[in-house]
């Protein structure tokens, strides 16, 4: 005789997560059928190895307490982080006091006839260059300029 | 919450160094079970708890001090071990020695070795080595369910799946299990 039984429903017996109805049904059914019968001793055995915890305990290896002493070194030293944050913020103010110091410097420009004609080709010439270098450019055209009145 | 999870959290506020310290000795066990019994040896198994923790560490600033650890640290293991074995999907090689030294050609059951293997080889080796020869998410279930007790409900939650794959990896995984070890001559037919 060929058993049709849905074998997934005797794991579920034996791990107990079966519906009551079906549970009634399916230890009728194992009464009568001896490939059932046999199946289910095979998952009770293999159930009896995989719940034994004692199959899973393993010595901890040495590495780990390496492992915790790199881990820590690593994650209290964020020494190239915060050197990393405290460089660019320097950075970034010498930058904007060079920016500042650009503008006065050249501030005098402003009052020197036939410069904004110059200003205007510089400026159109500029767009696409980054800005710290657009100041150091603007004031050596400038310069440029006032030379050529000269 | 667990109360040593919110000691742990408390003490991390005051002194990171030692908050990480009793973090990493409390469930540096738990980590490295699943690890090890997922990727089946030790080198492998380091390498992905030293990513779990290091993940932990990066992230615990902003963990919230309400919740449960264990939760949010399963996650974390989990997918660091799925991940983990699809990057090296194809790197597994029969000459690969485990930690006793044996080989994993070795280990495969064979017609001709069988009563030689089954001595040689006691239950636990065997179990092993066949939790290993599954698919990854169906080894993973079966650790989840058996080594680690958990419900089906949270192994769905802890691996983003549907409650419906659970059971499907569990069922597959028990019978490629229960063939591999009828095969290695583990169990009397």
């Amino acid at each position: 005789m060929i058993c049709n039984l849905d074998k997934n429903l005797l794991q579920d017996l034996l791990d107990g997560v079966i519906d009551p109805v079906e549970k009634l049904f399916v230890e009728e059914h194992l009464k009568a059928c001896s490939e059932c019968r046999q199946e289910i001793n095979e998952l009770k055995l293999l159930f009896w190895d995989l719940n034994d915890k004692s199959s899973y305990d393993l010595e901890l290896p040495l590495e780990l307490d390496h492992i915790k002493n790199a881990l820590l070194e690593q994650s209290l030293e964020p020494a190239s982080q915060s050197t990393f944050n405290s460089l660019m913020e320097v950075q970034r103010k010498n930058i904007k006091s060079a920016r500042n110091n650009m503008k006065s410097a050249s501030k005098f420009l402003d009052f020197v006839p036939g410069i904004k004609a110059g200003n205007a080709l510089a400026k159109e010439s500029l767009k696409a260059t980054p800005s710290a270098l657009k100041y150091v450019s603007k004031s050596l055209l400038k310069t440029g300029k006032l030379l050529k009145a000269k | 919450m667990d109360a040593s999870d919110a000691t742990i959290l408390k003490l991390y506020k005051k002194d990171k160094n030692q908050g990480l310290e009793i973090l990493y000795d409390r469930y540096k066990k738990y980590i490295y079970t699943i690890t090890y019994h997922y990727t089946g040896n030790k080198e492998d198994a380091l390498d992905l708890t030293q990513e779990v923790f290091l993940s932990i560490f990066k992230a615990l600033d902003s963990f919230e001090t309400g919740f449960s650890m264990l939760p949010w640290i399963k996650r974390i293991t989990i997918n660091k071990c799925l991940n983990h074995l699809r990057d090296k999907k194809d790197a597994l090689s029969l000459n690969q020695q485990g930690e006793d030294g044996y080989e994993i050609q070795d280990l495969l059951p064979a017609s001709t070795n069988t009563e030689e293997s089954t001595l040689f080889l006691d239950t636990k080796k065997l179990l092993t080595t066949a939790i290993y020869a599954l698919p990854p998410e169906e080894r993973m279930a079966i650790l989840l369910r058996h080594m680690k007790g958990m419900k089906y409900e949270e192994i769905a939650k802890s691996m983003g799946v549907p409650l419906g794959t659970v059971k499907t990896y569990l069922h597959r995984g028990r019978k490629h299990l229960k063939d591999d070890l009828s095969i290695g001559g583990l169990w009397e037919r």
